[in-house]
């Protein structure tokens, strides 16, 4: 009896979990039936929205909303509880078993004639039948066919071309271009940060441009974070960047050609250490002449390096005066201001290059806004073109006529420029040919193909024509004798830059110009070199 | 046989038992009552709930012969009272009479009434007074009599089967609700078909007539009826039944428009007890060990029907109870299994 109770009992509890599974199954498949509608509706809705409003996701959304809740139903279907007297009146329902499980549940272990029929009954009922007898699915045909229309129209409008993917499109092509943009940002500051310690600020500020970027889609927020990075570097490079590089990279240069200390270490600073500990060791005509060479070098710090020239003019005041400790210590100093104006400069030059990317980009954002061809044409050839036109059209363009007419403009003296010939030595200082291009300069040109006025091959006493005026229209400056091109003859800078450059360097061997001078002219030179070739940075 | 005042021994009787006398019973019924299934089934179940039964019919249609028929079934003591408006409640209880013995002593004796019988029917109740009808009131309640000073109890089991005519309102007393709610059920009892009269004919106005024999005696009656009682109720059925009560109230939230507008009293925890007795004799009946929600829901229109104090706007509208449960069924449905989706 017992063992006769203990498998009826089983039967009876493998009836009902089957049924409890079962449960499960039609409690889910009743609530997607109810919900149906209205996630097709849902889901229809985000699709019709797509057509109205350029989102991009509409689509996406829509078919996340149905896997959403096919999932969460089938999740809950999964884990809803099912008690068993729960499922033992559904078993009685379903079998119109007269209650008899829910009896049997309930009595189970009850003494008396009554439990054990209950439980004979039970088991009897139990044997032959299935939970899916007792528990059929049901199917709700107004529902079902409801969100089938609703789904087959959404599905139809997400497939058909609609009015928003132009614009969807579109905004994906500016999304990608700032993406771009982004990444060529962050390939600038890693250039930048390869420089070393000096690199390291301006490069940490590109990367965070660069992380701006690429949390943007517009092409309009792109060019504004761009712009605003590019002023805040251009800050921090400082307006005098050129005079400091020249004066360190001067005072380098100086002394690597003609060293205070033969033999010693090629470094200015090292060199003036080196000198220091000499000091005791000269004769008084040696260190007059060592007083006369620091003082010429003073003369050439002067402009970009005030520090250092007053600390080489006061080691060469303390030489003459006899105090070689005094001296000492000012050659020390000098080594020790140089080392910070030359960082200095690094960094500065850092942040200009970082300035020049960052307002690089801006302009190809916002000439990827206006249309790619002509954004990119106007932002190199106003970066380039404008930084080459002030350094070389102020010497060479509106240099030829204004360098010449008013001598501004830092254009190198002699050949470069056009007509006269007179060009007359400008102190090199305002930032010239620094390139960063913040206002119309010339016609859009590239840089590797602008061209700029050669004056070389005209024959003499030939008017010139020289482009590039104040109204940006050629115009005769004035009759020049010796090299003045015929008409408007134009050759590439990139050829024109070498010899340039050659004639530049023979004039400064052959010429007395001052240091500072020499170095404003090797600067400049280095940077159209820069702006011709982009390889060439970080000279 | 049984005494006045004694309550018989019970024979125990398997729930297998039960059912073949049961069905024993109803076929000698059978033998003389043509037709009229539901009213028999009705009536064998307020005999195996010792619960009091009322049957309302227009005449001729057997209620006095189905009462009558069934008394000779089951071996208890039957009495008929008809009950006429000069019916006093001592004709119904008995009462004392002074009795001279040989000795020519004088005493008061108790003769009992009509009630002292296991089966009573009272015929066309509805036509004494509510004084007389009131004496019944302890008898089917309390199973006693007082009279004389004295408390004498009636034999078990003892069962009311009352009879009344909804045609005639002209000199009738309606039963108070306090009588009414007395009744296990209430059966009305229908008009036979056209095949059944027939049968009828051909039964009752020819020679022959029809014996039937007694299947039953008052032990096995009793054992019957405890057996009844043993019955187990699944908890969700007893709520169910009492769902089905509590839906009759119109005071209470959620009660139905139709008892809300036709209904002036409810029923009261009587009706769940019929419910409930009338669920586990349908059960044992039908074979099964237990009560079901379906056995509550087929009792309820003979449970409740009479239990239901309606407004002048149910005559009004010529609404009958039977169709005010009918809507209280549809309000308070079978309880569902609790989970969406299942039967």
């Amino acid at each position: 009896m017992n063992g006769h109770s203990e498998a009826a009992g089983s039967r009876v509890d493998g009836l009902l979990d089957g049924v409890r599974r079962r449960l499960r199954l039609a409690w889910g498949n009743e609530v997607v039936q109810w919900a149906a509608p209205v996630v097709a509706a849902a889901a229809l809705a985000m699709v019709l929205s797509g057509w109205l409003v350029s989102w991009a996701w509409s689509e996406w959304a829509a078919l996340a909303i149905g896997v959403v809740a096919i999932a969460a139903v089938g999740v809950t279907a999964a884990v809803v509880r099912v008690p068993a007297t729960v499922a033992a009146r559904a078993a009685d329902r379903g079998l119109r078993t007269h209650d008899a499980f829910a009896a049997a549940l309930q009595f189970a272990g009850h003494q008396g004639a009554f439990a054990d029929r209950i439980n004979q009954r039970a088991d009897h009922l139990a044997a032959g039948v299935r939970p899916t007898d007792a528990i059929p699915l049901r199917f709700h045909r107004n529902r079902v066919l409801t969100a089938a229309g609703l789904a087959s129209l959404a599905v139809a409008l997400a497939v058909l071309p609609n009015p928003q993917d132009d614009r969807r499109r579109e905004r994906a092509a500016e999304a990608a271009a700032v993406d771009q943009l982004a990444a060529e940002v962050a390939a600038d500051a890693e250039a930048i940060a390869a420089r070393g310690e000096a690199g390291q600020a301006a490069a940490e500020r590109l990367r965070q441009l660069a992380e701006e970027l690429s949390r943007t889609d517009s092409l309009e927020r792109a060019q504004e974070l761009a712009t605003a990075a590019a002023v805040e570097l251009e800050a921090r490079a400082g307006d005098d960047l050129l005079s400091e590089k020249a004066a360190t990279q001067g005072l380098e240069r100086s002394l690597g050609s003609n060293p205070l200390v033969p033999g010693a270490a090629a470094g200015a600073a090292d060199q003036l250490s080196a000198l220091a500990d000499q000091l005791d060791g000269l004769s008084a005509e040696e260190a007059a002449a060592v007083a006369e060479r620091l003082d010429a070098l003073a003369d050439s710090q002067a402009a970009g390096d005030p520090a250092t020239a007053e600390a080489l003019a006061s080691a060469a005041d303390a030489l003459r005066a006899g105090d070689v400790s005094s001296a000492k210590a000012a050659l020390g100093e000098a080594a020790g201001t140089h080392t910070s104006a030359a960082a200095a400069a690094a960094a500065g030059e850092a942040d200009a290059a970082a300035a020049a990317a960052a307002d690089d980009a801006a302009r190809r954002a916002g000439a990827a806004r206006d249309g790619s061809g002509q954004g990119q044409g106007q932002g190199q050839g106003q970066g380039q073109g404008q930084g080459q036109g002030q350094g070389q059209s102020q010497g060479q363009g509106q240099g030829q006529g204004q360098g010449q007419g008013q001598g501004s403009g830092g254009s190198p003296s002699g050949n470069v420029s056009g007509g006269s010939g007179a060009g007359t030595p400008a102190p090199g200082q305002g930032g010239q040919g620094t390139g960063t291009g913040h206002s119309d300069g010339a016609p859009g040109e590239e840089p590797g193909t602008a061209s700029v006025f050669d004056p070389v091959t005209g024959a003499p006493g030939e008017s010139g024509t020289v482009g590039g005026g104040t109204e940006g229209d050629s115009e005769t400056i004035g009759q020049g004798d010796g090299a003045t091109g015929s008409g408007s003859r134009r050759v590439p800078l990139t050829d024109a830059l070498p010899e340039y450059t050659a004639r530049a360097t023979d004039a400064l061997d052959a010429t007395a110009v001052p240091p500072s001078v020499r170095a404003l002219v090797l600067a400049y030179f280095d940077s159209l070199q820069t702006r011709v070739t982009p390889d060439a940075a970080g000279g | 046989m049984t005494s006045e005042g004694t309550t018989a021994t019970t024979t125990t009787v398997t729930p297998d038992q039960y059912a073949t006398v049961a069905e024993a019973i109803e076929a000698e019924i059978g033998k003389v009552i043509v037709g009229q299934h539901e009213v028999v089934r009705a009536v064998v179940t307020c005999l195996l709930a010792e619960g009091h039964a009322l049957l309302e019919g227009v005449p001729g249609l057997g209620k006095t012969q189905l009462v009558k028929t069934l008394s000779d079934v089951v071996d208890l003591r039957f009495s008929r009272v008809q009950f006429t408006p000069d019916l006093m409640p001592a004709d119904i209880v008995g009462t004392q009479v002074l009795e001279e013995d040989e000795a020519g002593r004088r005493t008061f004796r108790f003769r009992a009434g009509p009630v002292f019988a296991g089966f009573v029917l009272a015929d066309e109740i509805n036509r004494a007074t509510p004084k007389t009808q009131s004496a019944l009131l302890e008898a089917m309640q309390e199973r006693s009599v007082t009279a004389g000073g004295a408390t004498r109890m009636l034999p078990r089991p003892f069962l009311v089967m009352a009879t009344q005519n909804p045609l005639e309102m002209e000199g009738t007393y309606p039963l108070p609700e306090a009588q009414l709610d007395r009744f296990l059920l209430k059966v009305q009892v229908p008009f036979p078909t056209a095949d059944e009269v027939v049968t009828v004919l051909e039964r009752t106005t020819g020679q022959a007539t029809q014996q039937v024999r007694t299947v039953a005696d008052a032990a096995t009656l009793m054992g019957m009826i405890e057996l009844t009682r043993q019955v187990p109720v699944p908890s969700h059925v007893l709520r169910h039944a009492v769902d089905l009560v509590m839906a009759t109230h119109p005071e209470l939230p959620g009660a139905p428009a139709a008892i809300a507008r036709y209904v002036r009293f409810g029923a009261s925890p009587r009706g769940a007890q019929a419910l409930v007795l009338a669920g586990k004799v349908r059960a044992l009946l039908d074979g099964r060990p237990n009560v079901s929600i379906d056995d509550i829901r087929a009792s309820a229109p003979a449970a409740l029907r009479h239990r239901l104090v309606l407004g002048y706007e149910a005559g009004a509208e010529r609404t009958s109870a039977d169709d005010i449960l009918a809507d209280v069924m549809a309000a308070v449905p079978a309880p569902a299994a609790g989970v969406r989706g299942a039967p």
